[in-house]
C-alpha cells in the first residue's frame, strides 16, 4: 500500500497509477461500424501499384464533425510504425509520451484529457475502468489498415451506443482479408532498430470455404530501451542513460470471417497480449535507481453479427469478454511491493438501423457493460459497475446537406463489497451536427456541430486507496465546432488538394483533480477549463513528371485551454498543464520508381507542467524531424518492401513529459514480405 | 533580491562566529540552550512535487520581511531535487532529498559543501526522511527502517541502527532519539535509541500512524502527532475511528498521554499552536492554541482564513505563528499571525512548502 498523505508523494503515485494501470489497460470491446466502409483503403492496400486516377471525395471532407483518416498507403508513405507516430499527424490531438518503446502513450483531443478520448479496436472500444485511459503504445500498426480520428460526434449513426459516449474517438481498423487472386496471403514483417529493438510479426490469411476466411496474426517485440540522454539541471549537465526501460511483448490475434447468407455476416475474434516491461520513471536528480516492473496480460474474445434484412433495414449485434491482469512489482530499500490488479468487462450491444426514405435514416443502439475490478491492495473495495447506454440517432442526407442528431441516455449503477459505492448516475447527452455544400460544382463544405458528453469517474477516482472519492460527479464537456472543408482534383499542376479549417470552443466542468486537503490528497470536482482552438489540415498531391510524384500533408493546431475555476487563484486563465498553444506537423514525400523519400516533422510550442504557468515549470518547445527511405520490389506475386528510418534527426532529448527525455537520433530498418 | 543576499551574508558571519564561540568543537549542548532572543529569519523548506525535482530552500529575512529565491539554485547553479527536510545546526545546514536519496551539507547561504548519496548494500536508495541534530551529529531517518548518524566534524556517516518500518520525524532529548515509526500508515510506535550506546532501547506505543510531527517540548516531554486512521471514512465503523492526536511522552518514564487533537502542531513556551483537520470530517477543521499548563484550548484563527492549510510553525522569539497554505497547482503561501491571532502578513514561497526552520539566537 502506498501512502497519500504528503504532497511530495501523491503526485508520484498518481502518475504511478497512470503508468501502471493505464498502461496496462485492457483492450475492451465495442464493435462499431464495420470495415465495409473502408473498401477504398482496403483495396488500395491489396493492389498498391494501381494508381487511383479518379478520386472519391474523402470522408474527412464530407464529415459534419472533424474527421481525420489515415489508410495503409499513407502510413507506408509517412513511414510510421506505431499508432502514436501516426496520430501525431492528426490535428487537434495531443500525444502524451513518456518516451521510449515501453513508455506510456495516451492521446487527448483538444485538451479535454485522455479519459475523454475513446479508443476503438476493430469496432470494439478499448476501455480501462480503473484508469479511464488507454495506452496506445500497445498496438502494432503491422496488421492495421486504417486509423480514424473523430472529434465530436461521428456521422456514422449505425454504431454502438458506446461510440456516442466520448468526446473523441480513435478507431483502429485491422486489415480484412481480400482474396482476389489466391486463397491465402502472407504478410511477414521484421523490424529492427536502435536500443535493441527487434520486432518480427506475421499475418496469415486463409480462405477456408466459399464464405469463410481466417486471419491469424502474431507479433513479438523486445527492446533494451536504455537509451542515452542529456539533460540540464541548471548549469549541471546530466549525461546518462535511461535505466530499466526494457520491454518484451507477445501479441496474437485470430479472426474468423464468415457469411451465412449474402445478408448475414459473423466475425469472431480472439486476442492475446502479454508483456513485461521496466518502468524507468522520471529522471530524479542524483538517483538513477529504477527497478519497478510491470507485467501485463490482456485476453479478449469478441463477435459481431450483422443481418442486412433489406437495403433499408439492418441490425448488428456484438459481444465481448475482456480480461486484463496487471502486476506492479518494485524492490526498494523499504521492501518489496507487489500490487496486482485484475479487471473484467462483459459487453453486449445491438444496433438497429432503418432507412425511412427521402434521405432520412434512424438508428437505435442499446449497450450493456459490466465491469469488475479486483486488486490486492489493502483497502480494495472490489467495485462492480453496470452501465446501460441507449442511443437514438437520426440523420438526413442529401448531396448538399447532411444533418445528424443524437441523444444518448446513460444509466450507471455500482456496488462495492466493502464500504460505500458511488450513487447511481443518469444522464442525457445530446449531439447535433450539420454539413452543407452550397455549390454543386465546388467541393466546398461548411460544417457545424455541438456535443454534450461527460466522462464517468474511473474506479481509481472513486475508490483508489484513501485518495478516491465516491462522491464525485461526472466530468462534463461541451464541444462546439464550426468549420469549412474544401477539396478538389486536377488543379493545374496539383492532382489533388484538400483543406479543412475548424474553430472550436470547449468547456469542461467538474474536472476531476487530486487536490490537497490538510493531510492527504483527495479526488475532487473542482476544475473548469475553457478552450478556444483552431485546427487546420492541408493535403496535396502533385505529379511533377512521369517518374516523380510529390505529396504534402500538414496540420496546425492552436489551442488556448485555460483554467477558469477561480478568478482569485494563481492559476486563473493560465494554460492547463501539458497543453501546447501551438502544435503541428507535416510530411513531404517524393515518390519515384526507384525510391521513396519521406520527411516528417512534428512541433509543439512551450508547455507548462504546473497549473500556475511559472517560468521554472516551462518545457521548451520541440520539433522532431525524421526521414524514411523505402523501396518496393516485386517479383511475380511476391512483394518485398524495405524501409530505412532515421528518427529524431536533431538528436535532442526533448521532453513531452517533464523528466521523461525522449530518445535521441535513432534508426530503424523494416522489411516486409507480402504474398 | 541582491540586497537581500548581501544582508544574509553579512548576517550569517557573526552568527557563525557566535555559535562556534560557545563551543569550539562546533557542538552546542542542547539541554543548556539559552532561550533565543533574536530571530534572524527562517529557512523555508519547499519539498516540491513528487518526481518534479522542484524542491527549494528559501530564506525569509526577518528584518526586511522578504523572501529570497531558491538559495540552493542561486549558490550552486542547479536544483536540489526534492527537499524532504532541512536541519540547521551550528554553522551548517543539512538538507535531505528523499527521492534523490541524499543528504547534503550546505553552508548557511546554501552553498554545497558535501553531498552524500545514501544507498544500501544492494545499491538501492534508502530514501532518507527527516533529520535532527544533537551532540555533534545529525541523525536522520530513512525508509530502509534505519536511523543514521552523520558526524558533523568528519562529515562522514558513522553508523546506522534499525528502528522499525518507515521511520519519519525524530527528535533528540537527553541523549535519546525518539523516532516516529509510521509503518506507512500501519505503525503505532515511537522508537527510542540511546545515542551513546547507539542501540534501540525501547518502543513506545502511541496512537496509529505517528508521522511528520515529533519535537522536544523543552519541558521534559516529546510531542508526537499520530495521524490516525482517517476517521469518518466510508469503510470504517465509528467505534474504530482514531482521530489525529497530539500526544506527549514523558522522557523520564516513557509514559504517553494525550494532549489534544492535532494534524500539525508547533510549540512555544506553554502554548501549542495546532492545525487540525480530519479527512472525512470537515466540520472538525480548526486552528487553535492549546495551553499545556491550563489545558485550555481556544480558537486561534478561523481556519477558513487560510485557503489550503498544510503546516504550522512558531517563531521562537516573537511567538508569531506561520501557517502554510498549499493551493493546488500553484506556489504556496505563508500566512503570518501574531500570537494573539492578528493577521500580520502573507508571503509567497515555493512548491509544496512543508516546513519553516527559524534561525534564532
Amino acid at each position: 500500500m502506498k501512502r497519500w498523505n504528503e504532497p511530495a508523494v501523491i503526485v508520484g503515485y498518481r502518475f504511478f497509477i497512470a503508468v501502471c494501470l493505464c498502461v496496462l489497460t485492457g483492450v475492451g470491446s465495442v464493435f462499431a461500424q464495420q470495415a465495409d466502409s473502408d473498401s477504398i483503403t482496403g483495396k488500395v492496400h491489396q493492389i498498391p501499384d494501381v494508381t487511383v486516377s479518379v478520386r472519391k471525395t474523402p470522408p474527412a471532407v464530407k464529415a459534419t464533425s472533424p474527421l481525420q483518416v489515415m489508410g495503409k498507403m499513407e502510413m507506408e508513405r509517412l513511414g510510421v510504425h506505431e499508432v502514436a507516430d501516426a496520430v501525431r499527424h492528426f490535428s487537434g490531438v495531443t500525444v502524451k509520451d513518456y518516451g521510449g518503446i515501453g513508455g506510456l502513450k495516451t492521446i487527448s483531443v483538444r485538451s479535454l484529457g485522455s479519459q475523454h478520448t475513446g479508443v476503438v479496436y476493430d469496432g470494439v472500444a478499448v476501455s480501462d475502468c480503473q484508469s479511464g485511459q488507454v495506452d496506445i503504445s500497445r498496438f502494432s500498426l503491422d496488421n492495421v489498415s486504417q486509423l480514424t480520428m473523430t472529434i465530436g460526434q461521428s456521422d456514422d449513426i449505425y454504431q454502438t451506443a458506446r461510440a456516442f459516449a466520448s468526446a473523441g474517438v480513435l478507431s483502429i481498423q485491422t486489415a480484412r482479408p481480400d482474396f482476389q487472386e489466391t486463397s491465402y496471403h502472407v504478410n511477414a514483417n521484421l523490424k529492427a532498430g536502435s536500443f535493441g529493438l527487434v520486432n518480427p510479426s506475421i499475418l496469415y490469411n486463409q480462405r477456408v470455404a466459399d464464405h469463410t476466411s481466417l486471419s491469424v496474426y502474431g507479433d513479438f517485440l523486445r527492446a533494451d530501451g536504455n537509451y542515452p540522454f542529456k539533460m540540464w539541471n541548471g548549469n549541471n549537465l546530466i549525461d546518462s542513460k535511461r535505466n530499466n526501460s526494457d520491454i518484451r511483448t507477445y501479441r496474437a490475434e485470430a479472426t474468423l470471417y464468415t457469411s451465412f447468407t449474402s445478408k448475414q455476416d459473423l466475425q469472431v475474434k480472439a486476442y492475446l497480449f502479454d508483456s513485461e516491461r521496466g518502468l524507468p520513471g522520471g529522471v530524479i536528480y542524483d538517483n538513477l535507481y529504477a527497478a519497478e516492473r510491470l507485467f501485463d496480460k490482456n485476453y479478449f474474445g469478441q463477435f459481431r453479427y450483422e443481418n442486412r434484412f433489406s437495403d433499408r433495414l439492418k441490425l448488428q449485434a456484438l459481444g465481448k469478454f475482456n480480461y486484463s491482469w496487471n502486476r506492479d512489482y518494485n524492490e526498494e530499500a523499504s521492501g518489496i511491493s507487489d500490487d496486482r490488479y485484475r479487471q473484467t468487462e462483459t459487453y453486449l450491444s445491438a444496433t438497429l438501423w432503418g432507412d425511412l426514405g427521402k434521405g432520412f435514416s434512424l438508428s437505435l443502439a442499446q449497450d450493456f457493460v459490466y465491469n469488475y475490478l479486483h486488486t490486492n491492495l489493502e483497502k480494495c473495495q472490489f467495485p462492480q459497475r453496470y452501465t446501460l447506454l441507449t442511443a437514438v440517432a437520426a440523420q438526413y442526407q442529401r448531396t448538399s446537406l447532411t444533418a445528424t442528431a443524437s441523444l444518448l441516455n446513460t444509466y450507471i449503477t455500482e456496488d462495492v463489497r466493502i464500504g460505500t459505492a458511488a450513487a447511481d448516475r443518469k444522464r442525457l447527452s445530446p449531439a447535433f451536427s450539420v454539413s452543407w455544400k452550397p455549390f454543386e460544382e465546388i467541393g466546398l463544405r461548411f460544417r457545424a456541430s455541438y456535443k454534450d458528453i461527460f466522462r464517468t469517474p474511473t474506479f481509481n477516482d472513486l475508490y483508489y486507496l484513501i485518495i478516491g472519492n465516491s462522491q464525485l460527479r461526472p466530468e462534463t464537456t461541451k464541444q462546439g465546432n464550426v468549420g469549412v472543408t474544401w477539396s478538389g482534383s486536377r488543379l493545374g499542376f496539383l492532382d489533388f488538394l484538400s483543406v479543412s479549417a475548424d474553430t472550436y470552443y470547449n468547456k469542461v466542468k467538474d474536472k476531476i483533480v487530486a487536490v490537497p486537503t490538510m493531510f492527504v490528497w483527495k479526488m475532487t470536482n473542482v476544475g473548469k477549463v475553457e478552450t478556444i482552438g483552431l485546427d487546420v489540415n492541408l493535403s496535396a498531391e502533385a505529379r511533377v513528371t512521369d517518374w516523380l510524384k510529390c505529396y504534402l500533408t500538414t496540420n496546425y493546431s492552436f489551442m488556448q485551454a485555460e483554467d477558469v475555476t477561480d478568478p482569485n487563484s494563481k492559476t486563473w486563465r493560465n494554460q492547463i498543464v501539458y497543453t501546447p498553444r501551438h502544435s503541428g506537423g507535416g510530411n513531404f514525400t517524393l515518390e519515384t520508381p526507384w525510391i521513396n523519400l519521406s520527411y516528417n516533422l512534428t512541433y509543439a510550442s512551450e508547455r507548462y507542467t504546473l497549473a500556475q504557468n511559472l517560468p521554472s515549470y516551462r518545457i521548451k518547445p520541440y520539433s522532431d524531424h525524421g526521414i524514411s527511405l523505402s523501396h518496393k520490389f516485386s517479383w511475380k506475386r511476391h512483394q518485398l518492401r524495405v524501409q530505412l528510418d532515421a528518427l529524431n534527426l536533431s538528436n535532442k532529448n526533448y521532453e513531452v513529459i517533464r523528466f521523461y527525455p525522449m530518445p535521441g537520433r535513432n534508426y530503424k530498418i523494416s522489411i516486409n514480405y507480402y504474398l | 533580491m541582491k540586497k537581500n543576499w548581501l544582508y544574509l551574508a553579512f548576517m550569517a558571519i557573526p552568527l557563525v562566529g557566535g555559535l562556534t564561540a560557545c563551543d569550539n568543537e562546533d557542538i552546542p549542548t542542547p539541554t543548556t540552550d539559552p532561550e533565543p532572543t533574536t530571530t534572524y529569519g527562517a529557512y523555508i523548506v519547499n519539498t516540491g512535487n513528487w518526481g518534479a525535482n522542484d524542491g527549494s530552500i528559501q530564506w525569509f529575512d526577518m528584518a526586511s520581511q522578504t523572501v529570497s529565491s531558491d538559495l540552493y539554485q542561486a549558490q550552486n547553479g542547479k536544483g536540489f531535487g526534492d527537499v524532504q527536510d532541512l536541519c540547521v545546526y551550528g554553522s551548517k545546514m543539512y538538507a535531505i532529498g528523499s527521492t534523490s536519496s541524499k543528504i547534503e551539507i550546505l553552508d548557511l547561504q546554501g552553498k554545497l559543501i558535501k553531498s552524500i548519496p545514501l544507498n544500501n548494500g544492494e545499491n538501492q536508495p534508502i530514501q532518507p526522511r527527516y533529520a535532527t541534530a544533537a551532540e555533534g551529529c545529525v541523525f536522520f531517518s530513512a525508509y530502509d527502517g534505519t536511523v543514521s548518524k552523520l558526524d558533523t566534524l568528519s562529515q562522514e556517516i558513522t553508523g546506522s541502527v534499525e528502528v522499525g518500518a518507515y521511520p519519519e520525524a525524530l527528535t533528540c532529548v537527553d541523549g535519546k532519539l525518539y523516532v516516529n515509526i509510521s509503518g506507512y500508515g500501519s505503525g503505532d510506535k515511537v522508537a527510542v535509541v540511546d545515542v551513546k550506546s547507539w542501540t534501540k532501547t525501547s518502543d513506545i506505543t502511541v496512537k496509529l500512524n505517528p508521522y511528520t510531527v515529533c519535537f522536544d517540548g523543552k519541558d521534559g516531554y516529546v510531542y508526537v502527532v499520530s495521524n490516525g486512521n482517517y476517521a469518518g471514512g466510508p469503510n470504517l465503523p465509528e467505534d474504530k475511528w482514531i482521530y489525529q492526536t497530539l500526544q506527549r511522552i514523558n522522557v523520564q518514564t516513557n509514559e504517553v498521554e494525550d494532549v489534544c487533537n492535532a494534524t500539525y502542531a508547533a510549540k512555544k513556551g506553554d502554548n501549542i499552536y495546532v492545525l487540525y483537520a480530519e479527512y472525512y470530517l470537515p466540520e472538525r477543521n480548526s486552528c487553535f492554541v492549546y495551553n499545556v499548563k491550563t489545558k485550555e484550548q481556544k480558537e486561534f484563527i478561523d481556519i477558513n482564513d487560510v485557503p489550503s492549510p498544510g503546516g504550522i510553525a512558531v517563531d521562537p522569539v516573537s511567538e508569531d505563528v506561520y501557517i502554510i497554505s498549499q493551493p493546488y497547482g500553484s506556489l504556496n503561501d505563508v500566512y503570518v499571525y501574531s500570537k494573539d491571532g492578528q493577521f500580520k502578513k502573507k508571503f509567497e514561497t515555493g512548491n509544496a512548502t512543508t516546513n519553516i526552520r527559524f534561525l534564532a539566537e
